[in-house]
């Protein structure tokens, strides 16, 4: 950066330093900050739990009244107006970025007690410090820009005020609220009532509320056929046909072969010498199928099996065989009686991408026994209780309307 | 009934058009070339968008899970941001760069095409589906088209012959892109919380896609601090696009993969 006089002359190169400092100093600054994150995570090798109430309450509470002391008794000084500056927050998002960069390419795993750690938390970068260090700096430029904007008030700022208060509302909270955040799973088998809630240590914790699963529903897509290498156990996915939905009556081609779905039961059993159909718990899908081509001219039964029948599938030659692959999932749900402890009861049907409301906690449907598919006697739940999402929605929303600001203006936009 | 079948039709009449587009803009012509420029651009575009609409009637479900399907949206998109951008500004380079890139995406599907998979999975049912990857698609071809603009500029920058106009058309096409980009992150984020439980858990392609966000935040605070300033401006759009490339193809090569809902198969 140049020092210009009133001629427009250049005079003199701004020394380092020397106020106000640019994207020079900035770097430098959270290069400090990084060394420092590093240099204390070396030291205390120990991942950062989160804080719950109500100390998280206090520390927000505490962090945004310094951003406001900053701003309002330090406006004008050089660290306060470099702290709110662009090359400062420039260097904050970097610091951010390094942190991310980290996270998403090394695999990421649950930081155990005991279990030494890896050096520098590259396995937990989340409950590390430089992360820490990085969102403290981050929240701290992007408050101070924030409130730099809205004081005085002007109402042609409100996009940016919207997306930059909207960031920092959804951020803090998010961050704070992580440790209020209490997330459990639950097993329920088929007409037991459960109290009793596992998290995510395998911990039992009893809550208010109970669950007695009276069914679980599953409806599935119809399996699919696949050509098969039996020597390495793979399946071959390159091709229109390959992985091709049976349906009676189907016929398609395929890497030279011919193939026809002669018959299809959806709910059969083997017994002896065939598949038929039967309406049991364990039945499995089962095809006959014709295969054809310059070498074989065959027609047999397949079947992708369960836990109750055997699995069948059609040898072509020494390498490739047809089978039968299970059906997936197409929709599943549980239908629950709900025992609420000093409260009123209900009975509800809890669906995936429809979660269940019930006294201040949100229930999901989150899998199921796959060994059994769709017979499976058992159904997992999480319960999900978020005391600081309103919060975060704030933030998100306004950040929503942000974005449709910066939509509609372009590059006309107040920034 | 597999409506792919029919791509080849719909995609070698989409590409006929854009070629004889192209051929009117070298053809010396007394009228206003402009009209026959953007009717064949339409035209071929209109092609693409009505295959689109067939195929989503045919799949009984959103035509966007496999990659094959996103290279089809792509082709149906950035077409339109080509013709819109000449429309407004008159850049046929940009127009151009829009059809081959579509050209390109229907090539790929046409050697690589898709398995035919009428499946979508539980937690893919949801209203939040179409909109969280249409969003996505559309901010992702805008900000390749601002990249690919940047890469002009830096071009012309070396050969002396720099126009300000150019920095300004990167700059709106991000503006524009970025805003989708946003959207696209936080729709994800909503979806979240009422499907899997929280709106964010750090999943390799969330943290990317958050990446990416972080890449042109931070082209568009340096080219506000400093709006002269080209090159190092320049410089960053074209590495925001390399982050942003890493999270739509990268995430499935990285040793954090292996833990991601995200990866996405062919099948």
């Amino acid at each position: 950066m140049r020092i210009v006089n009133l001629e427009n002359q250049i005079v003199s190169k701004k020394k380092l330093w020397q106020f106000p400092w640019d994207y020079k100093e900035s770097f430098i600054i959270a290069a400090g900050l990084l060394i420092t994150g590093y240099l204390l995570q070396v030291t205390t090798r120990t991942s950062i739990k989160a804080v719950s109430a109500p100390v998280n309450y206090i520390i927000g509470a505490l962090f945004i009244v310094m951003l406001l002391l900053l701003h309002f008794t330090s406006r004008t000084h050089p660290w306060v107006k470099w702290l709110r500056s662009v090359p400062a927050s420039v260097s904050a998002i970097v610091l951010v970025l390094i942190q991310a960069i980290i996270m998403g390419t090394l695999p990421q795993q649950n930081f155990v007690e005991g279990v030494k750690p890896d050096l520098f938390g590259f396995s937990f970068v989340l409950t590390s410090w430089p992360f820490i260090i990085a969102q403290l700096y981050f929240l701290t430029t992007l408050g101070l820009a924030t409130l730099n904007r809205m004081t005085p008030w002007q109402w042609k700022n409100w996009g940016f005020i919207l997306n930059h208060l909207g960031l920092f509302i959804a951020m803090t909270a998010g961050i704070l609220g992580s440790g209020d955040l209490q997330r459990y799973t639950m097993k329920l088998y088929e007409n037991q009532l459960v109290w009793g809630a596992e998290n995510e240590e395998g911990v039992m914790v009893p809550m208010p509320i109970a669950f007695e699963l009276t069914s679980f529903d599953m409806e599935t897509f119809a399996p699919k056929l696949a050509l098969a290498d039996i020597t390495n156990n793979s399946i071959e996915t390159k091709g229109v046909n390959a992985l091709r939905m049976i349906s009676k009556g189907d016929h398609y081609d395929y890497k030279g072969y011919k193939i026809k779905i002669v018959n299809y039961i959806e709910d059969s059993k083997f017994t002896g010498n065939g598949y038929f159909p039967v309406n049991e718990e364990g039945a499995t899908p089962a095809a006959l199928v014709e295969v054809k081509s310059a070498t074989i001219d065959t027609t047999a039964w397949i079947s992708c099996g369960s836990f109750a029948t055997e699995y069948s599938y059609l040898q072509l030659n020494d390498k490739e065989a047809i089978v039968m692959l299970q059906p997936e999932a197409k929709k599943y749900s549980s239908h629950v009686n709900v025992y609420v402890k000093d409260g009123e009861n209900d009975k509800t049907v809890i669906e995936v991408n429809k979660p269940y409301k019930v006294g201040g906690w949100k229930v999901y449907q989150l899998s199921y026994d796959e060994k059994f598919g769709k017979w499976s006697k058992l159904s997992v739940v999480e319960l999900v209780r978020d005391p600081w999402l309103p919060v975060v929605y704030c933030g998100i929303f306004m950040m929503i309307i942000g974005a449709a600001y910066l939509i509609f203006k372009g590059r006309g936009t107040v920034i | 009934m597999n409506y792919w079948i029919y791509f080849s039709h719909y995609a070698l009449f989409a590409i006929i058009c854009w070629l004889i587009c192209m051929l009117f803009q070298v053809v010396k012509m007394k009228r206003s070339k402009m009209l026959p420029i953007l009717f064949f651009a339409v035209l071929g575009g209109m092609s693409m968008i009505v295959f689109t609409f067939n195929l989503w009637q045919h799949l009984d479900r959103p035509p966007m899970r496999t990659l094959g399907e996103t290279r089809l949206w792509y082709a149906v998109f950035l077409p339109v941001i080509g013709i819109i951008t000449y429309i407004r500004w008159q850049y046929k380079w940009l127009l151009n760069y829009s059809l081959v890139m579509a050209t390109v995406f229907l090539a790929i599907n046409y050697f690589n095409p898709d398995t035919y998979n009428k499946a979508l999975m539980p937690a893919l049912q949801s209203v939040w589906f179409v909109p969280h990857v249409l969003v996505y698609i559309f901010s992702y071809a805008l900000l390749a088209a601002s990249s690919i603009v940047a890469c002009y500029g830096l071009f012309e920058y070396y050969r002396g012959k720099y126009k300000n106009t150019i920095l300004q058309l990167a700059n709106n096409l991000v503006y524009v892109g970025f805003g989708f980009l946003s959207l696209g992150l936080l729709f994800g984020a909503l979806w979240a919380k009422e499907a899997w439980g929280h709106y964010w858990t750090w999943d390799p392609k969330e943290t990317w896609a958050m990446l990416t966000w972080l890449g042109y935040l931070i082209y568009i605070h340096m080219h506000y601090r400093y709006p002269d300033s080209v090159k190092p401006v320049l410089v960053t759009l074209a590495l925001a696009f390399v982050v942003l490339l890493l999270c739509w193809f990268g995430v499935n090569y990285m040793p954090s993969s292996a833990q991601s809902v995200h990866t996405y198969t062919n099948g």
